[in-house]
């Protein structure tokens, strides 16, 4: 009964994940993402073939984006199998669709995780905290890396903690797997590890002897995190099956000399230097919904001690300490910490379960929640389509952050509503330049049926309202003079707008 | 009302977040009043038409696209600020128009604030002090590159890393570089010259201020280590040679002009032995603040 009801809430939750947004814009990483999972899913659908274990046949199919780990590709690879191969669906929406699922079993995940902490008060507060994050709502949309890393960050944690507790087969072997999935997803996986090594030592602290300081005996599931897991990620990721050593270099040498990405934060340009320490605790205080803030400030400090709270402070830390230092590239909004979110939900949920408990009527304190969740609500609807242009009401939504020298958007997205307006303007197969950052578009335009051309050839030149590429203003000025067309916003504020292409007129 | 808070205090803290939220995220949604609307803009605009074209026109706050549209078309004019240095020395000043109380930070002191209404025009220094009209580094998109010898080639393969010569090694670009001259840091614009050819770098036409600022320097681990490199500045009519020797330092000219002269400008680089020459140019049009 148990299970028939969880995969009624599971069922209804991936519904509300498609029908909160069945035209998200796809993202400049499409165009990686998308061919590597085919390519991997196209290995997998053959792998009772005895040549597909050959190294010549492994390296073809991995090769495609192999600097990023398989675990997120595979994924969506199996959402383009099913989604795409039988039932027909687009690639793109067949990719999105096993991220949606991963979003709402990550819900249902953090739910259970509070439930048995705070009671179905706090846990519901906590799933709703969760789902009414319109940042996470984009990754959770999109065919990224980012949130398969963070439902496997947070399902390897919650098994880790159960595992610490009850080592028996089961749940060491749970934590084995959610691991392996983690640390096969993105390179966030490794920094979690780090803060359950963290929470181990704080619980199980060592003793001193003498002048020795002796840590206690490492527990199953730790050396389940730290031995088994690694090699299960390894033996999930056939690229580095062969020439391990070089591979394995090539790989940490990516993500160490990773190439920058403009960033604009707070009135100022970052590209060949990253932006400073702060600027990812910003980012989250700006784009989580305050009412979420305050619920989780509340259960970091009034909340009951327990392991739930200490493990979710210490991995929110670790996350965002790894994304803080100093040379750390800081860039694309929340998405390089995104495993913070489903924790920020659960110490929200402890928060609001220990402030509940002032309400003597259940009723009064389901109310309470459903009245708090109103403004997170409202942001969730009211930026549906644009949730990477969405800010919290610390600074004043996306007006206000713009004002404040904050990013309206970032990705390089193929807005439906630009593909509307475009056809608004020009007909098929019509020149089309898009500006500052021409490059990412071009495979949009080709698949809307437009032309990519020279501006100066264009019949349209698109600009999107981006301050981090440094000759927008410059752009700005040179094509309001042919003339401006239309302008679509979100928030009042512009997101690209469309003028008359040609040879300039300055 | 306090009664209530001292026996909840959490909850209400809770309903008054939730309220001031509710409140900030209804209030953020809604179109607020828009610049072009307000008092003094037709006269604030009409102020703007006798402002010269090296004038950079920014309208505050940055969601006025329609104000934008309404500027006279002569001026160049945007809803933010170049974020960088060298773009801003494009222009000789910067005006913004917004509501009053506008400032636009980064720009040092005001030069001049108006009042006309609601609206405010306020006017800000190029913050070098100098106006670059042309600097190679900034401009590589606008300038035309070929390699001429027995054949001539025009280098218009665009890379990240610059303009390379299509059928030439990776080495015959000109684009971003740093090299280490006097034992520090020298950005500049690669341009390696070529046994036997002429590596041409021709600027777009344009009008001259009162100097051209030509640098030169070879990278320090090869600075010695083959022939000179001659490099021939032309502007209009006007010629000037200079040579970089087989030595360490920058070669630094300045070739006066004539404010207000229109001539096309080229710089030629050759050498007798283009072996180990990692030489990087600065070419800058500039003019004093008037």
């Amino acid at each position: 009964m148990k299970q028939l009801v969880r995969l009624s809430i599971f069922v209804g939750l991936v519904l509300l994940g498609v029908a909160l947004e069945p035209a998200q814009p796809p993202t400049d990483d499409m165009r990686f993402y998308v061919p590597a999972a085919k390519s991997y899913a196209s290995w997998l659908s053959h792998v009772w073939a005895p040549s597909s274990w050959s190294r010549a046949t492994l390296d073809a199919a991995f090769a495609p984006n192999h600097e990023h780990p398989p675990v997120a590709k595979y994924v969506m690879g199996l959402g383009w199998l099913v989604f795409h191969g039988i039932f027909g669906l687009d690639e793109l929406t067949a990719c999105r669709l096993p991220i949606i699922m991963l979003w709402a079993w990550t819900c249902l995940v953090v739910f259970r995780w509070v439930l048995a902490t705070a009671g179905p008060l706090g846990a519901l507060a906590a799933a709703s905290c969760f789902v009414a994050m319109p940042r996470v709502l984009f990754d959770a949309h999109a065919e990224t890396l980012d949130f398969t890393v963070t439902a496997f960050v947070t399902a390897a944690g919650w098994s880790f903690l159960q595992a610490l507790e009850n080592p028996q087969q089961r749940t060491l072997v749970k934590t084995a797997v959610f691991h392996a999935l983690a640390l096969g997803s993105k390179l966030n996986a490794p920094f979690a590890v780090a803060g359950e090594v963290v929470y181990w030592l704080l619980r199980d602290r060592p003793r001193r002897v003498g002048l020795d300081l002796r840590i206690q005996p490492i527990p199953a599931a730790l050396l389940v995190v730290l031995i088994v897991a690694p090699l299960f990620t390894l033996a999930m990721w056939p690229w580095m099956w062969f020439d391990t050593a070089a591979r394995l270099g090539a790989y940490l040498r990516f993500h160490v000399n990773h190439y920058n990405i403009l960033f604009y934060f707070a009135g100022a340009l970052y590209d060949d230097q990253p932006a400073p320490w702060y600027a990812p605790i910003t980012m989250l205080l700006v784009t989580t919904p305050l009412v979420t803030l305050v619920f989780a400030l509340v259960g970091v400090v009034k909340a009951d001690s327990s392991p739930l709270k200490r493990f979710a402070i210490i991995q929110v830390a670790a996350q965002l300490v790894a994304v803080c230092l100093p040379g750390t590239p800081k860039y694309g909004g929340v998405k390089l910490f995104l495993p913070v979110f489903p924790f920020i939900a659960m110490l929200a949920g402890l928060g609001f379960a220990m402030a509940a408990r002032e309400l003597a009527k259940p009723f009064a304190r389901y109310a309470l929640l459903a009245g708090c969740m109103v403004p997170a609500a409202i942001g969730v609807v009211a930026y549906r389509g644009y949730w990477l242009s969405y800010y919290n009401e610390l600074v004043g939504g996306v007006r206000g952050a713009t004002r404040a020298g904050f990013e309206r958007q970032y990705y390089d997205l193929g807005y439906p509503a630009l593909r509307q307006a475009l056809a608004d303007h020009v007909g098929p197969r019509g020149r089309v330049a898009v500006l500052p950052n021409p490059k990412e578009y071009a495979s949009y335009l080709r698949n809307w049926g437009f032309t990519a051309a020279a501006p100066e050839q264009a019949d349209i030149v698109v600009l999107t309202h981006e301050r981090r590429w440094p000759d927008y203003p410059d752009q700005q000025a040179r094509w309001r003079r042919s003339g401006r067309l239309t302008t679509v916003k979100v928030g009042d504020v512009p997101l690209f707008s469309l003028y008359r292409g040609g040879p300039a007129t300055n | 009302m306090k009664n209530a808070i001292r026996a909840a205090p959490l909850t209400s803290l809770f309903i008054g977040v939730a309220l001031f939220a509710t409140i900030r995220t209804i209030t953020s949604l809604v179109p607020g009043p828009s610049l072009a609307s307000r008092p003094g803009f037709e006269e604030a605009v009409a102020a703007l038409a006798s402002y010269d074209p090296t004038t950079f026109v920014v309208v505050s706050p940055p969601e006025q696209t329609e104000a934008l549209d309404r500027l006279p078309m002569h001026l160049p004019a945007s809803d933010a600020l170049p974020a960088k240095l060298a773009l801003l020395t494009r222009w000789s000043s910067f005006v913004t128009l917004g509501p009053r109380g506008t400032t636009l930070k980064g720009l040092g002191a005001e030069l001049e604030r108006r009042s006309f209404g609601d609206v405010e025009l306020v006017r800000y220094d190029n913050p070098s002090g100098e106006r670059v009209i042309f600097d190679l580094a900034r401009d590589l998109d606008q300038v035309t590159v070929t390699l001429e010898g027995e054949t001539s080639i025009t280098c218009n393969l665009r890379e990240s890393d610059g303009l390379h010569c299509p059928g030439r090694p990776s080495w015959n670009r000109v684009g971003p570089a740093q090299l280490t001259v006097n034992g520090g840091a020298w950005p500049g614009t690669w341009a390696h010259p070529v046994t036997g050819h002429d590596l041409k770098i021709a600027l777009p036409e344009l009008q001259l201020s009162d100097t051209i600022v030509l640098e030169a320097a070879l990278d320090d681990g090869v600075a010695r280590n083959g022939a000179p490199v001659e490099l021939e500045l032309q502007a209009g009519p006007l010629v000037r040679k200079y040579t970089r020797s087989a030595a360490q330092g920058v070669l630094a000219a300045r070739f006066p002009t004539t404010p207000g002269s229109h001539a096309p400008v080229t710089l030629t680089l050759r050498t007798s032995a283009d072996g180990q020459r990692h030489l990087a140019v600065r070419l800058r049009i500039t003019a004093r603040r008037q």
